[in-house]
């Protein structure tokens, strides 16, 4: 553990939806979007949250700033747990942790001016109230806001379509920035900027950071800037946790498996890579969120948990082997008709029988405690932090 | 290529990038859509035609909508006038009324019947009579003016002249019967012969110099006699005899009886005549001309009322109705459904469950309802020493508005909350979250700023909505009461006499198609102009 | 010698809109190859995905193509009417889009959709097409085909559709097939798994494509050319090498410098490209990158440099390129392309 005090700890922060259907709602369906998570993030640190689309990495920043309820957990902001206030007493905190979000057109109030917009929290936590004049000290720091995100004082009366996408998200910087925040929540902030625009607004972020010591959380799909900006990177998949690092570790020695099939999916601006070859490809396609089976979330994905055998191969393969009938159950994917039996165990003749009788194309050869037991995230070096059974294993050439 | 070409400049010397896109607001660009919309535009035209049609007509007629003239009821838009001399004009109307016109069209007064021939039908009508007494005093009289009748006369040719002893003392309702010898009386009555006036079931109020044609009927089939007639004829004190009447050469003769022939049993020369109009033995078969009533220039109800000034005031009570339930509407339902759409959850289940038991009532049913229940309530106020009923019960503006405006809200909430249900998971509400900013505060300045558009569309939509429902509730007798009138109770009265006087329906009900077609245009072009998904290009 | 596929021809596609004319592609050549991977990368509004649906001849109202020539099997396409077109459009041409989503009916299974397609361009018949149809679902990787077949969009994640879409693009063994942002709408291990799949068919059928993208990444992953577009012109075109490693024109250059290598060790900070991208409404009259371009000159913001041919392969469209240009470390001075 590092010897800095965080400024956020979260501790097992789990937020459920409930998509049940039905008459009064009969079939339950629970979205796990954010399945007990941990992390925590030092004062003036950046950290890094990468994931596919239904991670769960937004409703992670959104629980934190309370935008969701969270189902459970802890959200320590300088030591005092936000989960637990209720929203009539939050609004002191919500000066000090503040939000960037993702789409500049859809995060600006199209029917308000500029001055609107970034005032609107000047207004609401009542700044410049013992201000001689609130309402020049609040145009006062506006025109300043504008300035430092690189905009001009004559933009104040303007309304967000006369902005480019750049200057939008600028403009929702300054918002952020409006109320002196500590911790800034920057949901995707560069993902729907061009190319050449979001230098300038990852520049614009780290200058803001050395200048007003802040604090971030950067959510984002793009690992080669999300690398960029952070300190340390976490890395979710289906509402868990499977990672985390400091970012030049997790990038140079990703240890858990599906880091590594990130990392080497990401498409690299040189033609002559010498990785090109060696990608690892993952099959198929992120499984559901909504009530989530039991063990590791990546197991179905996995190339590690998994081996496939063609019918034809797999009494072969398992001459010696012995398995129990029950552990048929243990079907994977009905619709494809895949089973999951564990490497240490063995099909009997009549389990090979059953198999064949039940139509399995394909029997997957499975580490069983992948599907059974949910990994826990554990520091597997100093400050790397994984969540997979077999990580030494894997990683027997790095660890 | 001159070598200076290749010189570097500075950063000052180059084109400010950073200068933001010159583009127009939302509402700009709306209305600049709309502008482009040409159905639309005619929307917003005729919108505001029969606004200001409903707001300021009715200081340029001059008439009330209740006056009435009866002798000018159920006149057409249209006159057909036959001329009978020069600047002399006269127009026949269904009724067989005879109206003296200008040539330009304007009614200048009814001319009366003198009598009606009704077996051979053939009426007769003057402007006036000259009397003769026996005693040689003579002098022309108005028809319709019997003061000088008073009493009791009788001509040797036109027979006994006498006066209603039925209303006696009150010389006003005073009515002189004329029964001239050649009239349907002459088979009852012989001259000299003399009945009962004070009989009971004598009905002999009007035959000749009173108006209505339509009591001629009863009055023969009613006449009774009795033994004691002799002398009561005898106290009639003949005051006077009237030697002659005559109505002579200013006699106007109409004749319709070509109108009951086919065709080919006229005489020849009439095939194509309806009826003939003679005038000092001049015979007019056909109309001089077809002139546009100048008086009352979309014509008169069965009353004799201005049918253009009841219009304009139906269209003040219509879009009264209209605008004021749509305002109770656009506040209650961004109230009810702003509040539903934001809470979400439970909340929102519930109070959505409440509008469809709500929306679950037949209109018709609810509106009945609501007279019943507040048929004793009146609401009034004496401001400054006058005296204004604020609302009153049963059948009426107040009801229809309150009826309205508490069933159509249950729309616009429904279209509020969807609304709010999309917009409040958009980032800039979010963004307002973070930030801290008060429930309230985030509906007001950001959900229904927002949601404005379709609010709007809808209320466009709403209004000839409520127009309409305003006017069948008054068609099928639950809205305006008389004299009252709005387009639906113009378009009821005018029900009856649909096939002789269709113009009477034409005219409200086109005001409430060109109301609602306006609207709805208007409405479309606003849904156009404010879609999102349109208005990228 | 390969063969001349397609043959671009100074084309400009205009819309014209309330507020005026907005030139998105004004003026650009190419040519193509059998077996050539052309990606053109670009950043929004640099006209890039316009190119290709002016190539594909779908310019929608308010749009036209003002002038130049498309010229795809000897025959100019932009000339032909819309029936005409559709004979090209899906057998000769296909194109997959960005979000797979809207490009499907979701009505209709992906049988029902495969089958139109096929049987509207082929003379095979009912069960021929479905058994071709098939054949190119499992040839995208779409597991249990004869299963799978029968579904509807919806019950598809991205990456399958996307597959899906693919499958039918290729249905009619197509000479050209345009690919406008094809991973954009998915994660990353899909779109390596979309991407490898293009390498793989590609490989398979020598098939001729033009990837239309903003990621660099992606560009160098699967093209053999490339065109750098900007402001609705080509800044630079060459081969993915000459663009990789060799870059000449400043918009690349900091195109280059401004994404994060994540292969470098040391945090270098970020050159980002200064301003904004040029409004197309009113595009500057010189070199459209000139307000933004770290090395302006005085002719840059009054004439669009022409092409100037750096190597057989690559040419560039920067003035700085010109004889009497001064010098610029980094940059070659050359001739001008014909």
């Amino acid at each position: 553990m590092d010897e800095r005090k965080p400024l956020l700890e979260v501790r097992n922060l789990k937020k459920y939806f409930d998509k049940s259907r039905g008459f009064f709602k009969r079939e339950k369906r629970i979205l796990t979007a954010v399945d007990g998570i941990n992390l925590h993030i030092y004062k003036g640190e950046t950290f890094g949250l990468v994931g596919e689309s239904g991670c769960g990495k937004s409703t992670t920043g959104r629980t934190i700033v309370k935008l969701y309820k969270p189902t459970d957990g802890e959200i320590l902001f300088n030591g005092v747990d936000l989960a637990t206030i209720p929203e009539k007493d939050m609004l002191p905190y919500r000066r000090k942790i503040q939000m960037i979000f993702q789409d500049p057109y859809a995060s600006l109030n199209s029917r308000m001016t500029v001055t609107d917009i970034i005032g609107e929290g000047i207004d609401t936590h009542k700044i410049f109230d013992d201000q001689e004049d609130p309402e020049l000290a609040k145009q006062e720091k506006i025109y300043e806001l504008l300035e430092s995100v690189g905009l001009k004082r004559e933009h104040a009366s303007r309304y967000p379509h006369e902005f480019s996408g750049g200057q939008r998200q600028r403009i929702g910087i300054a918002r952020a920035l409006a109320v002196d925040p500590e911790l800034i929540i920057c949901d995707e902030p560069i993902s729907a900027l061009d190319v050449s625009i979001q230098a300038q607004v990852v520049n614009m972020l780290e200058d803001f950071q050395k200048e007003r010591e802040l604090t971030y959380l950067f959510i984002a799909h793009d690992l080669s800037m999300v690398k960029y900006i952070s300190d340390r990177i976490g890395v979710m998949y289906i509402g868990k946790m499977m990672e985390i690092a400091t970012s030049d570790d997790l990038y140079d020695k990703p240890l858990h498996p599906y880091t590594k099939a990130l990392l080497s999916s990401i498409p690299v601006p040189d033609p002559n890579n010498p990785n090109k070859g060696s990608r690892i490809v993952l099959e198929g396609d992120v499984p559901s969120p909504i009530n989530p089976k039991e063990g590791c979330r990546f197991a179905s994905r996995c190339y590690y948990a998994r081996v496939t055998m063609a019918k034809e191969n797999y009494p072969a393969s398992f001459s010696n082997a012995l398995i129990g009938k029950t552990s048929i159950k243990t079907i994977l994917n009905p619709e494809s008709r895949e089973i999951i039996v564990a490497e240490n165990q063995v099909i009997t003749d009549f389990a090979a029988t059953l198999i064949d009788e039940l139509g399995f194309t394909e029997v997957l050869v499975g580490k069983a405690k992948c599907f059974t037991e949910t990994p826990e995230l554990v520091e597997v070096r100093k400050n790397h932090y994984a969540a997979c059974h077999y990580i030494e294993e894997i990683n027997k050439d790095i660890l | 290529m001159a070598n200076n070409d290749f010189k570097f400049i500075t950063r000052e010397e180059k084109l400010d990038s950073e200068t933001t896109r010159r583009s127009l607001t939302y509402w700009q660009d709306v209305w600049r859509r709309l502008k482009k919309n040409k159905l639309s535009m005619f929307g917003l035209a005729g919108v505001i035609i029969v606004i200001l049609f409903g707001i300021f007509g009715p200081f340029f007629t001059p008439y009330e909508y209740s006056d009435q003239v009866l002798d000018y009821s159920n006149l057409p838009p249209t006159l057909e006038i036959y001329k009978l001399e020069d600047e002399f004009y006269i127009n026949v109307t269904k009724e067989y009324r005879v109206l003296e016109t200008t040539s330009k069209g304007k009614l200048l007064g009814r001319i009366d019947y003198v009598y009606k021939d009704i077996v051979n039908k053939i009426y007769y009508y003057a402007k006036s009579y000259e009397l003769t007494l026996d005693d040689g005093e003579s002098g022309n009289y108005p028809l319709g003016d019997t003061s000088l009748l008073y009493g009791s006369v009788y001509s040797e040719k036109w027979g006994i002249a006498f006066r209603d002893f039925k209303n006696e003392g009150s010389q006003d309702e005073v009515e002189l019967t004329y029964i001239h010898p050649n009239s349907p009386f002459n088979d009852v009555l012989m001259e000299g012969e003399t009945f009962d006036i004070h009989s009971e079931d004598l009905t002999l109020t009007s035959i000749i110099f009173v108006s209505d044609p339509d009591i001629v009927n009863p009055v023969y089939t009613s006449l009774d006699f009795d033994d004691g007639a002799q002398a009561i004829i005898d106290q009639l004190e003949v005051e006077e005899h009237i030697s002659e009447v005559t109505f002579g050469g200013n006699m106007i003769i109409v004749n319709f009886s070509y109108k009951l022939m086919d065709v080919d049993e006229r005489p020849e020369g009439y095939e194509d005549v309806q009826m003939t109009v003679t005038y000092n033995n001049v015979e007019a078969k056909y109309i001089h001309d077809k002139v546009s009533n100048s008086t009352y220039l979309w014509g008169t109800d069965m009353l004799g009322r201005d049918l253009l000034t009841r219009v304009m005031f139906g269209a003040r009570i219509s879009l009264t109705v209209a605008f004021v339930a749509t305002l109770v509407n656009f506040f209650i339902g961004i109230f009810y459904g702003s509040i539903s759409g934001y809470s979400g959850g439970n909340v929102d289940n519930y109070m959505m469950r409440f509008v469809d038991i709500i929306n679950s009532i037949p209109l018709v049913l609810y509106v009945i309802l609501l007279m019943v229940l507040l048929k004793e309530v009146v609401i009034d106020v004496t401001i400054f020493g006058k005296y204004f009923v604020i609302f009153k019960g049963g059948a009426g503006l107040g009801t229809i508005i309150i009826a309205l405006g508490s069933i159509y809200w249950v729309g616009m909430a429904r279209l509020v909350r969807g609304q709010i249900l999309g917009l409040k998971e958009q980032e800039f509400v979010l963004a307002a979250r973070t930030i801290g900013v008060s429930r309230m505060k985030i509906i007001s300045r950001h959900l229904v700023p927002n949601a404005m558009g379709p609010i709007i569309v809808s209320m466009t939509m709403m209004i000839p909505s409520a127009v309409f429902t305003e006017a069948f509730l008054s068609f099928i007798g639950l809205g305006i009461s008389a004299p009252k009138a709005s387009w639906g109770t113009l378009a009821n009265d005018a029900l009856s006499g649909l096939t002789t006087y269709p113009y009477q329906l034409f005219f409200p009900s086109a005001a409430i198609a060109i109301t609602m077609l306006a609207f709805n245009f208007l409405g479309d072009g606003l849904r156009d102009a404010l879609d999102p998904r349109l208005r990228k290009g | 010698m390969k063969k001349k596929i397609l043959d671009v021809k100074n084309i400009k596609t205009s819309f014209f809109t309330h507020l005026g004319e907005v030139q998105a592609v004004r003026g650009i050549s190419f040519d193509l190859y059998e077996g050539d991977v052309l990606g053109i990368v670009g950043e929004s509004g640099s006209g890039k995905s316009v190119t290709s649906l002016t190539i594909m001849n779908l310019i929608e109202e308010p749009g036209r193509l003002k002038e130049g020539e498309i010229i795809f099997d000897d025959i100019d396409i932009s000339k032909l009417n819309n029936r005409e077109m559709s004979e090209y459009r899906g057998n000769e041409i296909a194109m997959i889009f960005q979000d797979p989503m809207t490009s499907l009916n979701p009505v209709y299974t992906i049988k029902n959709q495969m089958m139109e397609v096929i049987r509207r361009h082929t003379d095979l018949t009912k069960a021929e097409a479905f058994e071709r149809a098939k054949e190119l679902l499992d040839l995208v990787g779409i597991p249990d085909p004869e299963l799978q077949i029968h579904d509807y969009p919806h019950q598809f994640s991205g990456g399958m559709r996307q597959r899906a879409l693919i499958a039918t693009a290729i249905s009619c063994n197509p000479k050209l097939l345009i690919a406008d942002e094809p991973t954009t709408a998915l994660d990353v291990t899909i779109q390596a798994q979309i991407l490898e799949l293009l390498k793989d068919l590609q490989k398979k059928t020598n098939m001729t494509i033009i990837l239309i993208t903003h990621d660099l990444g992606v560009i160098a992953e699967v093209s053999t050319h490339v065109i750098v577009m900007y402001g609705g012109l080509i800044m630079e075109k060459g081969t993915v090498e000459d663009i990789f490693y060799r870059h000449q024109h400043p918009y690349t250059k900091g195109l280059y410098r401004s994404i994060p290598k994540t292969t470098k060790k040391d945090k270098d900070r970020l050159i980002p490209i200064e301003g904004s991208p040029p409004d197309l409404m009113n595009p500057p009259t010189g070199c459209p990158f000139s307000p933004r371009c770290p090395h302006t000159m005085k002719i840059c913001l009054e004439k669009q440099a022409p092409l100037f041919n750096l190597s057989e392969t690559h040419t560039s469209a920067c003035w700085l390129q010109h004889m009497d240009a001064p010098d610029v470390k980094g940059f070659t001075k050359t001739k001008e392309a014909k």
